[in-house]
């Protein structure tokens, strides 16, 4: 075999062989294994901690004009910002319209979850329909939506044909309705692929489980409340920070469907600094922004791993149930 | 009450009762999911003059004319090419960065492993608005704006995160016992992950690319961002959402447009399933 004697070979194998203990990894003896991670981690350094610190060196200058500075501002735009009525409103609305989707989505994904679960006749096809919110690109839904929201559009004549015509509104021209239109279109977009975490987490239960409590107990609702509630805590609050996160952050469906308007009254945090740098060009006051939103989302996230520690998963803490 | 002391036609009164709850939410679930789609199709077959006014979900004289017209269009494939382009960009460059750290991440205990995992997933975090604006700066030093490979890595980049932690736990369900044996034949390291691992992983990674190539084919902010000066390369997305700023906005080719964009994702979505539900699973065990 190539000139390689067979002891060659066995103490090269042996060297090369990952020494486990049944199923754990093994023990990377060269540094090579760094050279596996290093291109993923160049990638990252340079689309997330390069930037984030030209964010914060930014947010400390004065603007002038596209990608252009001139000099320090110190904090003058931090100030700026921090004393500002629009900032402080579009804050309370980034708040209104996170809880809202968040919530909602979490509420209505438990819901259908708990009824695909089971087997029934169309299932497949229901399911597989029910996520092509989720397969479409949000910037189109948003332009359908928008086209299916006007006066005299689609949803008014939908509301028509079911009795509901005396709930119709200028839906996007005022507020506040305008904000709850787009949460309830946020949560449109939310909910397949939450449903699709939680019926993976649901699938996770033992079956055994039901059928020992089935024996004793009342109702469907008595199982799902005693015992896929607390057996989902674990699922719920990673679908809870996923959602957080991408709900927070969110932009192609505010700036597509409002802009943020009228006037800054829809908008949230992301689309308000977006446009702060591509539409008013000021990418000092933008980044500001952007470093308080940033502080923000960490100390979020830090509560939420603490919360996750301090819970564990349920699996294995062992189920318990009352 | 017991169910004994009815008679037996209550109880089966009350499970085909529940029966019809589930089947009516459901139906009202299904209905509010495939609106758009809908209004899509509905729209795109409606002549103009059914559109101005108040508008019937039936119209009176539907019209094949305007998926003729768009199909026969280069701007619609152009778009549909360069949503192709990105979306094609952000799956190979995502999986080549991916597997290999993935790889490693679930077989090799090492120092940093942990810590390696957790930072992944600490930028899954970042608000892409908040990193948008130094990018922008960056890419303008580095020519890299109004160009695919920008808006590609910056993608990349983002689908990478959660590429890692599903592929970890993919490559995590093949016994190390085959590994070992493997490594008699002297496959190991890089042979080993190109000859057994990628193969028998393969349901896995095919998830994984898939639910990239959604996310490029989706992907709007960086494109609308980084190619503002070049409209001969936007996407889709890009290309629907700039035809709404138009003085009278043209809603049938718009539709024919938006519809080319959700089909191959959906039927994407459709082969990706079955796989992305038990990778799901995987990652929601570990």
């Amino acid at each position: 075999l190539l000139g390689i004697g067979e002891h060659q070979l066995t103490t090269a194998a042996a060297e090369l062989v990952p020494q486990t203990v049944e199923g754990t990894p093994a023990r990377g003896k060269s540094r090579r294994v760094y050279l596996y991670l290093i291109p993923a981690a160049i990638l990252l350094v340079g689309v997330f901690a390069i930037p984030l610190v030209d964010s914060v060196v930014l947010s400390l200058q004065k603007s002038a004009g596209l990608a252009g500075t001139s000099g320090w501002a110190g904090l003058s735009n931090f100030k700026t910002e921090l004393t500002s009525a629009v900032f402080w409103q579009i804050a309370w609305q980034t708040v209104i319209w996170t809880v809202g989707v968040v919530s909602l989505t979490t509420v209505v994904s438990i819901g259908l979850a708990s009824l695909i679960r089971d087997p029934f006749r169309g299932r497949t096809l229901c399911t597989a329909l029910l996520m092509l919110p989720w397969a479409s690109s949000i910037a189109v839904s948003g332009v359908v939506w928008l086209f299916a929201l006007e006066p005299n559009g689609l949803v008014d004549r939908s509301l028509t044909l079911v009795g509901l015509q005396k709930a119709i509104l200028p839906w996007l021209a005022n507020t506040p309705q305008a904000l709850v239109v787009l949460i309830l279109i946020g949560v449109w977009i939310s909910v397949p692929f939450t449903t699709l975490i939680i019926a993976a987490g649901m699938k996770g239960i033992p079956k055994d489980i039901y059928e020992a409590a089935s024996l004793e107990s009342k109702s469907r609702l008595h199982l799902e409340w005693f015992i896929t509630r607390p057996l989902l805590r674990h699922v719920i609050l990673v679908s809870l920070m996923a959602n957080f996160v991408v709900v927070f952050n969110s932009f192609p469906l505010i700036y597509v469907m409002t802009g943020g308007g009228p006037i800054n009254n829809t908008s949230i945090l992301a689309v308000y600094l977006y446009e702060q740098a591509f539409t008013d060009l000021d990418f000092g006051q933008a980044s500001a922004i952007a470093v308080l939103v940033s502080l923000l989302l960490v100390a979020v996230t830090f509560v939420y791993v603490r919360m996750l520690i301090n819970r564990p998963s349920p699996y294995r803490r062992g189920a318990r149930v009352d | 009450v017991s169910t004994d002391a009815l008679p037996p036609g209550a109880f089966s009164f009350r499970v085909r009762w529940g029966a019809v709850v589930r089947f009516g939410i459901l139906a009202v679930a299904v209905a509010v999911s495939v609106f758009p789609v809908l209004v899509m199709i509905d729209t795109a077959i409606k002549p103009s003059a059914e559109i101005a006014e108040v508008q019937r979900w039936i119209p009176v004289a539907p019209t094949g004319q305007f998926f003729v017209h768009e199909l026969e269009s280069s701007q619609l494939w152009l778009s549909l090419r360069n949503s192709a382009i990105i979306a094609t960009g952000v799956t190979v460059l995502s999986l080549l960065l991916a597997v290999p750290a993935s790889y490693i991440l679930a077989r090799r205990a090492f120092r940093g492993n942990r810590t390696y995992l957790n930072v992944v997933l600490v930028t899954q975090t970042m608000a892409p608005a908040v990193l948008i604006i130094p990018l922008f700066s960056l890419f303008h030093r580095f020519h890299l704006l109004n160009s695919y490979a920008g808006v590609i890595l910056v993608s990349s980049a983002f689908v990478l995160p959660f590429s890692i932690w599903l592929l970890t736990a993919f490559f995590r369900q093949v016994s190390i016992e085959i590994e070992e044996a493997a490594a008699l034949d002297m496959a190991t390291g890089l042979r080993f992950l190109t000859r057994f691992m990628i193969p028998m992983c393969l349901p896995g990674i095919a998830a994984t690319a898939i639910w990239q190539f959604m996310y490029g084919w989706n992907e709007f902010m960086f494109s609308l961002t980084f190619l503002s000066g070049a409209s001969s390369k936007w996407p889709l997305t890009v290309q629907v959402y700039s035809s709404i700023g138009e003085y009278s906005v043209a809603w049938q080719p718009l539709m024919v447009t938006a519809l080319m964009g959700v089909i191959p994702t959906f039927i994407l979505f459709l082969a990706l399933r079955r796989w992305f539900e038990v990778g799901l699973g995987q990652t929601l065990a570990s």
